[in-house]
């Protein structure tokens, strides 16, 4: 009983929180990563409000109101501009304010653990059928209620909610019956944001604050508007109560499966029912990810231009091979962790820049891959190509399924899906404890040997182990390089471009799509199971669902357009991030502007406007 | 034989019926146009057609065998090609390479993965021969976007004809021209009806260019096929004028 209760509390919790990432995502399209953040903000907001002014009741009201006009800058400043661009776009903005927003809260409160005294009329406790019930719970649930009113009173009762609904349904006809709907986009993102900050200060009676543990709210937000519907707060409210009883009530009787449970729950949903119990479908229409480039270059879209010339290529290759002749010691290190990565990237942006399919699951198809090498290199084999084989195997078996239950929904609902899969995945590897080793992971996976007729290398030293990653990792980038070239590379540009006009021209899209993510999963495998033996260790963090969003990061430093893009993004990133952590302990603040400004100014990446450079160049 | 039969096709959003109730045939090496005011379901006609929507009742039968409910790729292999109202290119690519996607599904060459496809001297022959037809041979190396707009509906042609179709669907190929563009367009219509021997459909504004030019035309108002005959059947057709001066009105 006192566990429903509990229960309830979190779900009343969740429910808040969610119904604002519910309005955001309904009203503007917009998935917003940032969604947790902004609930960590408003925690904080009214410790400190309650800090100074010693009022909890003061940071009831002010919490919420800062953290939705911040929301209400947010919109207006950054996301209004990107509307009109794909979707990848304000997701990765989001992303980018989740580190700034960190950052800024690690400057005005440290980074250390703040705890909110709890005001004298909400501690305590009262015993209600021979249950204790803290009275704290029962004002969160209040809260709850009161808000689910609220909402419905907006909503349904006045002219502001009506019209919301009525532009979220069709925003074309809304602009042309004379609607602001800018400004009520503002408006609606602030009202989001307002809940968001709402549910950090009710987060705050219960939770110790720190930036960072908003993260597991977000996703099980994400859960509850599927599940529940996007459109709906009735849907949001019952997928509440089903998301808050089972996280709480199977954290206790199913301590193994419960959070595997609420995922499998949305992949269900999320292949069955996109409507989810009571919504709509987010209505999308399809803009190729890459930015219109304008006619300055002219060729740059030939097939040809969005890849190295072989000499140019075969020069990076010889440029690396010399490296480690000039470098430290220290950057043979990192240069070898940089190429696995790039190689990550490089073939996550097979799909993206030049499929159109933004997917969050890669880090389960790139931990699949590390963990199975692992596995086999400690427990059955040291010899390389087995372990290697296995380990291929494997991944690609995950590509095939994440794949398989993927491509049948398009654009957003396709990332929704393939998140959803890379939380199960880690879900599963988190709580594996005996096979996977759970949080702490592998340690200690043996050098592997590699076996040629007779002789036997180990791949023992960094220099070694350098080597041997820049052979593979060329090798699959010369493989990629092929199938870009190819009539089927050519297909996916089309699909990227048009997909509706490439089906007619008879080409069955979603196969190619299909193929084309398996193609991607098999190179972001071997990538995974280059890195464990390097590395030594992995981690369950290595499958977590945020490490997709690297690649995305790096893909659209280096430029989204070109083959190697993602490759020189990589190499940017860590030269950057090493330099920048050595002078300052705000990095994220850093990262998270750059991260803002390419995504605002500069959407076509380093190796974009090299390209667009040189043309212009050449045809002047 | 008759290429396409549209039997009893009725097809609803909502509660609106794009069309309904509407029977039709189309025999081979006809130059057939569909006309009809605004909104009188002429796209939704071609789009029921090409599968982009499954009629709500009725069937759709080429070449004898039924295609209403197969996928849209299976329904262009079958032989129908089709352009768009609304210009539907592959905008950041090549004209040539808009045009080489289609040849190379029609070759079967897209599941090729290790093969150079700027080094296929057959597919680059049909390109070239299919850009020449439709009066784009200059501009292959050009970006799709930046072509003019009537430039940009001849490579919709283009690439609907990239299938080798035994029936050609065109909504609107001179929709947005000025009168010299839209004199050309009907000129190269005319040439790729001739040279090709393709059964055409298109659907037409311009009451003009389609009495100058079709052989038959059917009449679509509010989603009912209103009338099916000869050009001189349809120009003395008292319902056709109340139609579209109705529409006027
Ligand atoms: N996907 C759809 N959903 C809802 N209604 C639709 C849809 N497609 C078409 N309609 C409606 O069906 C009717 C017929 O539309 P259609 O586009 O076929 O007309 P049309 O004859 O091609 O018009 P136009 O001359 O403007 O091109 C219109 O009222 C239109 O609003
Ligand atoms: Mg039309």
């Amino acid at each position: 009983m006192a566990y429903v209760i509990n229960g309830l509390t979190f779900a009343m919790m969740l429910f808040v929180l969610s119904a604002g990432l519910n309005i955001i995502l309904g009203f503007l399209g917009v998935l917003n990563f940032a969604h947790g953040a902004l609930f960590i903000l408003g925690a904080y907001v009214t410790y400190a409000v309650t800090q100074t002014l010693g009022d909890f009741w003061l940071g009831l009201l002010i919490a919420p109101l800062v953290v939705g006009l911040f929301g209400m800058l947010i919109e207006f400043v950054f996301l209004r501009p990107l509307y009109k661009r794909h979707h990848v776009y304000t997701i990765l903005l989001t992303f980018g304010l989740i580190l700034v927003i960190y950052d800024i809260i690690k400057i005005i409160w440290g980074s250390d653990v703040k705890t909110v005294v709890t005001p004298p009329l909400l501690s305590g406790s009262f015993t209600l059928f021979g249950e204790i019930i803290p009275v704290a719970s029962v004002f969160i649930i209040l809260v709850g209620v009161l808000t689910a009113g609220g909402l419905w009173f907006i909503f349904k009762k006045t002219t502001f909610g009506k019209i919301l609904t009525a532009i979220s349904l069709d925003r074309e006809i809304a602009n042309a019956l004379g609607f602001n709907v800018a400004r009520r986009g503002t408006l609606a993102f602030g009202l989001g944001a307002l809940l968001a900050g709402l549910a950090g200060v009710l987060g705050s009676l219960k939770l110790s604050i720190a930036a960072g543990v908003d993260a597991e709210f977000l996703i099980y937000s994400f859960a509850i508007v599927v599940i529940g519907g996007v459109g709906s707060f009735r849907g949001t409210l019952l997928a509440s109560l089903i998301v808050g009883e089972m996280s709480v009530l199977g954290g206790v009787f199913l301590p193994e499966l419960s959070m595997s449970l609420i995922f499998v729950l949305l992949v269900v949903f999320l292949t069955l029912y996109p409507r989810g119990m009571f919504g709509r479908e987010i209505e999308q229409m399809h803009v190729p990810v890459v930015p219109y480039l304008g006619n300055v270059a002219t060729a740059f879209q030939r097939l040809s231009a969005t890849q190295l010339s072989l000499l140019s290529s075969l020069l990076v290759v010889a440029l690396l091979v010399v490296a480690p002749l000039a470098l430290p010691k220290y950057w043979t290190y990192l240069l070898a962790e940089i190429m696995v990565f790039a190689l990550f990237a490089i073939s996550f942006n097979v799909l993206f820049g030049f499929t159109g399919m933004l997917s969050f699951g890669q880090a389960s198809i790139f931990g699949a891959g590390a963990y199975t090498i692992s596995l086999m290199l400690i427990h059955v084999t040291g010899n390389w190509w087995l372990a290697f084989a296995a380990s291929l195997v494997i991944s690609t078996g995950v590509a095939v399924i994440i794949g398989l239950m993927s491509i049948h929904r398009s654009e957003i609902y396709f990332g929704m899906l393939t998140m959803a899969f890379a939380m199960l995945f880690y879900s599963i590897i988190y709580k594996w404890n005996s096979l996977t080793g759970g949080a702490d992971g592998l340690s200690g996976i043996p050098s592997p040997v590699l076996k040629f007729g007779f002789t036997e290398v180990e791949i023992l030293t960094p220099l070694a182990n350098y080597y041997f990653i820049l052979v593979v990792v060329a090798i699959c980038y010369f493989i990629l390089r092929t199938i870009m070239n190819s009539p089927f590379g050519q297909v996916l540009l089309a699909i990227r471009e048009n997909p509706t006009r490439t089906e007619f021209l008879g080409l069955p899209v979603k196969k190619y799509k299909f193929i084309a993510f398996v193609i991607a999963g098999v190179f972001t495998g071997v990538a995974g199971a280059l890195f464990a033996p390097f590395a030594g260790t992995i981690d369950a963090l290595a499958s977590h669902w945020s490490k997709s969003g690297e690649p995305i990061f790096m893909s659209l430093i280096g430029g989204i357009s070109t083959l190697i893009g993602p490759g020189v993004g990589t190499l940017f990133y860590y030269v950057l991030h090493s330099y920048i952590v050595s002078i300052t302990e705000y990095w994220q603040l850093v990262m998270g502007s750059i991260l803002i400004t390419v995504v605002m100014l500069f959407p076509m990446g380093i190796t974009g406007y090299a390209k667009k450079f040189i043309l212009s160049f050449k045809s002047s | 034989m008759e290429i396409l039969r549209i039997q009893d096709v009725t097809m609803s959003f909502g509660k609106m019926n794009a069309l309904h109730e509407v029977n039709c045939a189309v025999e081979p090496h006809e130059l057939l146009a569909v006309i009809g005011p605004n909104g009188a379901g002429k796209t939704t006609f071609f789009n029921v057609i090409t599968g982009k929507y499954k009629p709500s009742r009725g069937q759709v039968f080429f070449k004898g065998e039924r295609i209403d409910g197969l996928s849209r790729p299976q329904i262009i292999n079958k032989g129908i090609g089709r352009s768009f109202q609304v210009v539907n290119l592959f905008p950041d690519l090549t004209v040539a390479a808009n045009v080489r996607i289609g040849v190379l599904a029609h070759q079967k060459q897209t599941l090729r993965l290790f093969k150079n496809v700027d080094k296929m001297a057959e597919v680059d022959q049909e390109v070239e021969r299919i850009l020449d037809l439709v009066h784009l041979g200059d501009e292959a190396g050009v970006v799709a976007t930046t072509l003019s707009h009537g430039d940009q509906k001849c490579l919709e042609m283009g690439m609907a004809l990239t299938n080798h179709p035994a029936l050609l669907l065109l909504d609107e190929p001179t929709a947005g021209m000025g009168p010299e563009e839209t004199r050309q367009s009907i000129e190269l219509i005319k040439d790729v009806w001739r040279k090709t021997g393709v059964t055409i459909v298109f659907t037409e504004h311009d009451l003009d260019m389609v009495f100058n030019i079709s052989t038959r035309v059917l009449v679509l108002q509010s989603g009912k096929l209103i009338a099916d005959g000869s050009v001189k059947d349809i120009r003395n057709n008292p319902r056709v004028k109340e139609a579209y001066l109705g529409e006027e009105a």
